[in-house]
């Protein structure tokens, strides 16, 4: 496949390694870097060069510390070997290339005929190191914030006959300890540092107990809530604890924060095709149309929030939206402004 | 007689804050500034209960915890850890050692704490007169 002198050259002097495989999937070629990594950790990329992919697969896997990723692209390669494409990070034994992308592509003609594949590793350590460091600081940097936090707080709900102004300082402290939170989580969240563990929960229950934190703050707005539950009372459903009560905690937080006083929130659950739906809805200020694209991104806060609420990070959508990636669920919502906003959580109930 | 509490902080702000709230609801509170200390006092006043913090110097939290419940002296003291440290590593690591409980400062007030130690005894009193 590969006579060309020119196409050989420019392939030799990327940055990046490449392994292509011919239709029969041997080993058609492997260009100068990936040649020079293999070396590097003790193998020499002529071995393979003719020779069943499944053999390089196998030695490369050596040269990695977890292989269950790669072991599931690699299957999956071999139950389907013209269609699938894929990408992974995978951590190398030894440095200096310690973090490698990689991605595999089928390689076909205008009829489709299947001509080989494409294998293309990247090394991504210097990006993976960089990003390592910024989550280190922001972890050790809030943990080191949490000490103080702790001691204003403490002391001020000391204070006996509160006065306004230390009142006003403890609020400011509060509020202070929830960004620091917000940033521990998303730092953590950034150095995958979240493991999901769940257990069968009571549905209701669950809702309800997460609900009851916020009644104080419900009560306070006049806020009229609404709960709605299509399901049996007993109803249990694989969850985790912690992870459900960030996601719904946020969104009825958030459905409070921007519901004005006498407002209304409900919130629904119930179980479809194996999935549980939760919702939260409000009428509260909505988020604009033209911003509604943006909402799960980091640090995004819309135009009419930032008018209304002058608090808030920008964290708690992109945050919970990571939490359900994670426990591999969907988060939608719709919204008008003026009118309200309603989200819509859907978890599975299994993965596979 | 009173109960007595080991608090282990290397944070003065901090000691004097618990230590104020504890001694004002009638507890008799000791202090230590690190865990090499804290294991120290342990042995010697036998505390009712424990409070430990990670992060200290000379001797950490986790190593301090390893250390009281090796001693036959303190191994069978309540130890709760009050840290800022909330990574599950570390919590999981301090309830295989024998950790009681696990309590983040900054998520509590010096009310919540002594309210934490006196459910604890609370049940530990009760699981002493049934086991008896």
């Amino acid at each position: 496949m590969i006579n060309n002198t020119l196409i050989t050259a420019i392939i030799d002097s990327l940055e990046h390694g490449v392994l292509i495989l011919n239709e029969k999937n041997n080993v058609e070629y492997i260009n100068k870097k990936l040649s020079f990594w293999l070396k590097w950790n003790g193998q020499d990329s002529q071995e393979f060069i003719g020779k069943q992919d499944t053999h390089f697969y196998k030695k490369f896997r050596k040269l990695i510390t977890e292989t269950q990723e790669y072991d599931k692209v690699i299957k999956s390669i071999q139950r389907q070997k013209n269609l699938v494409s894929d990408n992974i990070d995978v951590e190398m034994k030894t440095e200096p290339y310690k973090y490698l992308n990689i991605s595999t592509t089928p390689i076909h003609n205008s009829k489709s005929d299947y001509l080989g594949r494409l294998w293309i590793f990247e090394n991504i350590t210097k990006a993976k190191r960089l990003d390592q460091a910024k989550s280190e600081f922001i972890s050790i940097a809030s943990h080191q914030l949490r000490t103080p936090v702790s001691i204003i707080n403490g002391y001020l709900s000391m204070v006996e006959n509160k006065s306004e102004e230390i009142e006003a300082a403890q609020q400011g402290a509060q509020k202070l300890q929830e960004l620091i939170e917000d940033l521990l989580n998303v730092s953590r969240l950034d150095t995958d540092k979240i493991v999901v563990e769940k257990s069968e929960e009571k549905i209701i229950n669950l809702i309800e107990e997460i609900i009851s934190e916020y009644s104080k703050k419900i009560k306070e707005k006049d806020i009229s809530l609404e709960t709605k539950y299509n399901l049996g009372k007993k109803e249990t459903f694989p969850l985790d604890k912690k992870i459900i009560r960030h996601i719904l905690g946020n969104l009825i937080e958030n459905a409070i924060k921007y519901t004005p006083n006498n407002g209304e929130i409900k919130i629904k659950a119930e179980l479809k095709n194996n999935n549980l739906r939760i919702s939260v809805s409000d009428t509260g200020i909505g988020i604009p149309k033209k911003e509604q694209a943006k909402i799960f991104q980091k640090f995004f806060r819309a135009q009419n929030v930032k008018k209304s609420e002058s608090n808030g990070t920008g964290i708690g959508l992109y945050y919970i939206s990571r939490l359900i990636k994670l426990i591999k669920g969907r988060i939608h919502f719709c919204s008008e402004v003026n009118k309200g906003t309603e989200f819509v959580v859907e978890i599975p109930k299994e993965e596979k | 007689m009173s109960i007595k509490v080991l608090l282990v902080e290397d944070e003065d702000l901090l000691t004097q804050m618990y230590s104020r709230k504890f001694k004002a609801d009638g507890y008799e509170c000791h202090i230590a500034e690190n865990g090499e200390k804290g294991v120290k006092i342990a042995n010697e006043i036998k505390p009712d209960i424990i409070l430990l913090d990670i992060m200290m110097p000379v001797k950490n939290g986790i190593e301090a915890l390893k250390e009281l419940k090796e001693s036959q002296t303190t191994k069978d003291i309540p130890v709760i850890m009050l840290t800022n440290m909330s990574d599950e590593q570390y919590v999981e690591e301090a309830i295989n050692l024998g950790a009681i409980s696990y309590l983040v400062k900054s998520e509590l007030i010096p009310a919540d704490v002594v309210k934490k130690v006196k459910e604890i005894l609370q049940a530990q009193g009760k699981k002493n007169l049934t086991t008896d």
